[in-house]
């Protein structure tokens, strides 16, 4: 597994709302769209032809699983997903990298006397 | 009638995206559909023509083979505009009426004439008038 973060980063919305909402527990395709509607206030949705290019995409970079059924009454359609522990690391790496963006963006904000251009 | 429209479309994808994802693309069709929201349906039908659109142009390569054909139809209509645009090749503007019976050629596009002697007039350059030659 290749573990030069900053190659993924940053994440684009879509990946950084899917893993995000894998953080807390397993999720099937509709729970996620349904958690980042939640998790954004309803400003961002995500419909079932994006969020599957882009958990495909997550699965092939190793960021996200395939999780075993809760029950034998599942819809046989529905599948559980879940974050790898590589997967965590990449959104960590990410908030991280939120984190740091947020203070500078405070700090120059907070700034008495903005330098204009010459 | 919705439904199988919507199945049509997830039948169009590739069919490896198919076998992965179709199934749990129309369940959620399903979920949504059962709950009602004729915004949340129009979304989804949206949605379903982006990503096929996606799946086949991006993330197939089927933008290749559409370059490839445009790429083609270019290359065959500028031949064609080259064949159509080049200059006339020589022709006879008049026919020769000097003493010794020297052609005239010329070419309209070059605006010029080329003067060639008859087969008597090369045996004998002399005969030539100056003016001809």
């Amino acid at each position: 597994m290749p573990e030069d973060l900053g190659s993924f980063l940053p994440l684009s919305a879509a990946n950084l709302y899917i893993l995000f909402s894998l953080a807390a527990e397993d999720r099937h395709g509709y729970g996620i769209m349904q958690e980042v509607t939640r998790q954004s206030s309803g400003q961002y949705k995500l419909g079932p032809g994006t969020l599957y290019d882009n958990l495909q995409k997550l699965m092939n970079r190793g960021m996200v699983e395939d999780a075993p059924r809760r029950s034998a009454d599942d819809d046989p359609r529905r599948r559980y997903y879940r974050l790898t522990e590589f997967g965590r690391r990449i959104l960590a790496a990410e908030v991280a990298r939120l984190e740091d963006l947020v203070r500078e963006a405070k700090s120059h904000l907070r700034a008495p006397n903005p330098r204009r251009a010459t | 009638m919705t439904r199988a429209l919507y199945q049509g479309l997830v039948w169009l994808h590739p069919p490896a995206f198919r076998a992965e994802f179709g199934g749990e693309m129309q369940w959620i069709f399903d979920q949504i559909f059962d709950e009602g929201s004729a915004g949340g349906l129009a979304a989804l039908f949206a949605d379903a023509v982006v990503s096929l659109l996606r799946q086949w142009i991006i993330r197939y390569g089927t933008w290749k083979i559409a370059a490839a054909f445009i790429g083609g139809i270019l290359h065959m209509w500028l031949v064609f505009a080259c064949l159509m645009l080049r200059p006339p090749l020589p022709r006879i503007l008049e026919p020769a009426e000097e003493p010794c019976g020297t052609a005239v050629l010329g070419c309209v596009a070059l605006d010029k004439e080329y003067r060639i002697p008859c087969s008597s007039c090369e045996t004998s350059p002399n005969s030539i008038p100056e003016s001809q030659r």
